[in-house]
């Protein structure tokens, strides 16, 4: 599937990032997550947001380091709004509330 | 609403969707709001401010209620306090002359929210498509676009939070995303689209058809009946009444309710004869507390020191017999039977709760009588130190106490008879209920209650009625209504009636032998015989009155005294007076002193009273009367036709059976 890394690489998301006409929600998992379907719920919601799957936690090393967030969210930029923890991820209020303040003007 | 709108809204929603993709590029969207795209400048539509009230339309049964009187005709509206309504009027229940779908129908209110949820859907698609399909050519456009962005999503997360609180729709987290994403079981039929609004607006339409076409299928149904009926609470004693060919019991021979107040009917000489008996009860409780005499204050106490004896005796016997009783396990039981219960509101579940919530009922009753009859035998030890005000005129006043007492104990004395059917029912509907746990808990539950009935025993009606009848005899009558919780019911029955057979409901006043003061109440209810669905009956209250200029007898104890004259004559002393005063009610006032009018009640008339201001064996004296509040206080002056040195008097009263009643709400409210 063309949103889940692999097969998309780090550089494609950091170029997806760059595109300031999007904010963009990671969701780190499998596809039959609870989390992952949440997350496909508020793309289907909420406009100018792009999702996406990371199956291999090593391609986004360089965003989250050490830690391992079950979810990401960025705001209109390349930059970093909130890690959500899996209990988070799988709260469908809390993952609209967190994109919605994610793409509030800094 | 009909449905052709609807239908249109629901194929806007079919036609709106298909295949998506998780990444919206801009122009590739063309699905959905193509033909509807909003302008950009627009601002998002705003979700419903009312989705928290989002109901799916239940049935409702069309039908008015109107009061016709001799000086117009007055629509009574359901869940009002009890509206005044004219003893001469007919007070009439009419349904739709057209099909039984316009019967069983719909009000606006249910629906609005339903529709403007539907227009926010459609809406809402429409604009996240167009910001989508946006492409921003300089900084104030992108601006823009990530401002209408953050819009949409704050209007998401508050759709998500109202869907999610919205009590009626009984929607979880996952059941929501099912359907934006289109994977919901009842969007099956449709193409799903990456418009989760989309996907929204057709599940409420679908949900919105079959409510509709299980109200279509409840109209032409012919197992559907309708029921009215009308019932007289009179003194706390509730009787069925007549409804020509929605009953079939008998009419009666009753001649209307006389509006100088001069020709009391038999229900009003009924009522007159109560505030007789209370009336001197209060005089012979008050001469037998103020007498010097030493013998009659001797033989009070000995009637009061019975009454108490007995008393204690019964509520000691109740006290021990409710002890047992866990308010705690009942609630967890009722808790977990009520779950079961929402799952199959004709399962053995729902059965068992009815019966488990008769038992809470009658503990719950049983504790209240207890608590009350304590503070009464305190008082009745305490009465040589209580004054004549205090055991007659105050809230907590003796007589007050008394009735409601006595009343409440007659009637739970006759529920207990009914309470082992009750238990044998719970057995056999217990093997049918599959938690173990709970099979358990309802068994230990049922311990207390077998051991109530067997500790209270056969006599402790007879006891109650005993008691009760000890205060009577000493005090006067306290229209003690045996069981009065169960309805008087004249021979015969009501006959429901289907949906395409239904008449007016009439109930003529003035051949009910209401007498005033009466509360009245009509209730219309619909019940399927094919699902067991009922319809939350419908009740209106009434209260017998009389409209405009009127007469009214009354009975009130009276406290009165000679202007001059000897010590014997100017001692204010208890007596009762007969009187009929004339009144005058506003109908349906508006304005503030229309309504304190009302609510004042004043009357003025004359009366004819007993006195004790001489040496004359028997005295009577007659004048002029006012009075407030229905009687509650009165005060007048008059003449003493006894062969008196100073025949003028004056005289403070109260309507017994007016303080009777606010003793029993208090009761209620205990």
């Amino acid at each position: 599937m063309a949103d889940t890394v692999p097969p998309l690489t780090a550089d494609d998301l950091e170029r997806d990032l760059l595109d300031l006409d999007f904010a963009a929600y990671w969701y780190i998992g499998n596809e039959t997550d609870r989390g992952w379907k949440f997350a496909r719920t508020a793309f289907a919601l909420i406009p100018r947001l792009r999702i996406f799957l990371i199956e291999d936690h090593s391609h986004i090393k360089k965003w989250v380091g050490d830690k391992k967030p079950a979810a990401i969210a960025f705001r209109f930029d390349d930059t970093t709004h909130r890690f959500l923890t899996k209990k988070e991820a799988e709260d469908l209020q809390f993952v609209l509330d967190t994109i919605m303040d994610a793409m509030q003007p800094q | 609403m009909k449905p052709p709108p609807l239908i249109c809204v629901a194929l806007i929603f079919v036609l709106c969707g298909c295949a998506g993709h998780f990444r919206p590029r801009t122009g590739f969207y063309s699905e959905g709001a193509n033909s509807n795209h909003s302008d950009p400048t627009v601002a998002a539509p705003a979700v419903p401010t009312n989705v928290m009230h989002l109901a799916f339309p239940k049935p409702t049964l069309n039908h008015k209620l109107t009061e016709r009187a001799f000086d117009g005709n007055f629509p009574i509206h359901p869940k009002e306090p009890p509206v005044k309504v004219d003893a001469h009027s007919i007070l009439e229940l009419d349904f739709p002359t057209l099909s039984g779908a316009d019967i069983v129908g719909n009000p606006d209110p249910q629906w609005k929210p339903i529709l403007e949820l539907l227009r926010f859907f459609r809406e809402a698609a429409a604009r996240f498509e167009e910001i989508n399909s946006r492409k921003p050519r300089n900084a104030a456009e992108r601006k823009q676009l990530q401002q209408d962005a953050t819009a949409a999503a704050a209007n998401a997360a508050n759709l998500t939070r109202q869907l999610l609180a919205a009590p009626n729709l009984d929607l979880d987290q996952d059941q929501i995303a099912d359907i934006v994403l289109g994977d919901h079981p009842s969007l099956a039929g449709f193409p799903k689209s990456t418009n989760g609004y989309v996907n929204l607006g057709r599940w409420l339409t679908v949900k919105l058809q079959e409510r509709t076409d299980a109200l279509k299928a409840l109209a032409t149904n012919q197992q559907v009946k309708v029921s009215v009926q009308a019932f007289r609470e009179s003194n706390g004693a509730k009787a069925a009444l007549h409804i020509p060919e929605w009953d079939t019991f008998a009419e009666g021979a009753y001649q209307p309710i006389d509006k100088t107040g001069l020709r009391p009917t038999e229900a009003e000489q009924a009522r007159l004869n109560a505030e007789r008996q209370q009336a001197e009860g209060a005089k012979q409780l008050v001469e037998s507390l103020t007498a010097k005499n030493s013998a009659l204050k001797q033989g009070l106490k000995t009637k009061l020191k019975d009454v108490e004896q007995r008393l204690a005796a019964v509520v000691d016997q109740l006290k021990t017999s409710i002890a047992e009783w866990a308010p705690d396990r009942f609630l967890a039981v009722s808790n977990t039977l009520q779950a079961l219960a929402a799952q199959n509101p004709q399962g053995p579940a729902a059965r068992l709760l009815a019966d488990i919530k008769e038992f809470g009922a009658d503990f719950a009753q049983a504790k209240a009588i207890a608590d009350s009859a304590v503070a009464f035998v305190d008082s009745l030890r305490n009465v040589n130190r209580l004054s004549p005000d205090e055991l007659l005129f105050s809230g907590t006043a003796l007589f007050a106490q008394a009735g409601s007492i006595f009343q409440n104990l007659t009637n739970f004395a006759a529920r207990l008879p009914s309470i082992p059917d009750r238990v044998a029912r719970i057995q056999q509907n217990l093997p049918a209920v599959a938690d173990a746990a709970l099979q358990q808990q309802l068994q230990q539950l049922l311990q207390p209650v077998t051991r109530l009935t067997q500790s209270l025993g056969e006599n402790f009606a007879e006891e109650a009625q005993f008691v009760a009848s000890l205060w009577t005899a000493a005090f006067g009558s306290f229209q003690i209504a045996q069981g009065a919780d169960a309805i008087k019911k004249p021979e015969g029955d009501w006959v429901p009636r289907t949906l395409d057979n239904l008449v007016p409901a009439r109930l003529d006043l003035k051949r009910s032998g209401v007498a005033l003061g009466d509360l009245i109440s009509m209730r219309v209810a619909l019940t399927n015989g094919a699902t067991g669905e009922t319809l939350q009956p419908i009740s209106y209250e009434t209260e017998v009155g009389l409209m405009g200029f009127h007469g009214k007898p009354a009975v009130h104890f009276m406290l009165a005294r000679a202007l001059s004259g000897p010590s014997q004559a100017t001692q204010w002393k208890p007596n009762v007076a007969a009187a009929v005063e004339w009144h005058y009610t506003i109908r349906r006032p508006e304005g503030f002193w229309g309504k304190t009018w009302n609510w004042l009640y004043p009357g003025a008339g004359i009366h004819l009273a007993s006195l004790d201001q001489g040496n004359d064996s028997v005295e009577l004296g007659a004048g002029g009367i006012i009075s407030l509040w229905d009687g509650l206080l009165t005060g007048g002056y008059g003449y003493n036709f006894s062969n008196n040195p100073e025949h003028q008097y004056v005289f403070v009263g109260v309507n017994l059976l007016t303080l009777l009643q606010q003793g029993k709400k208090q009761f209620r409210g205990n």
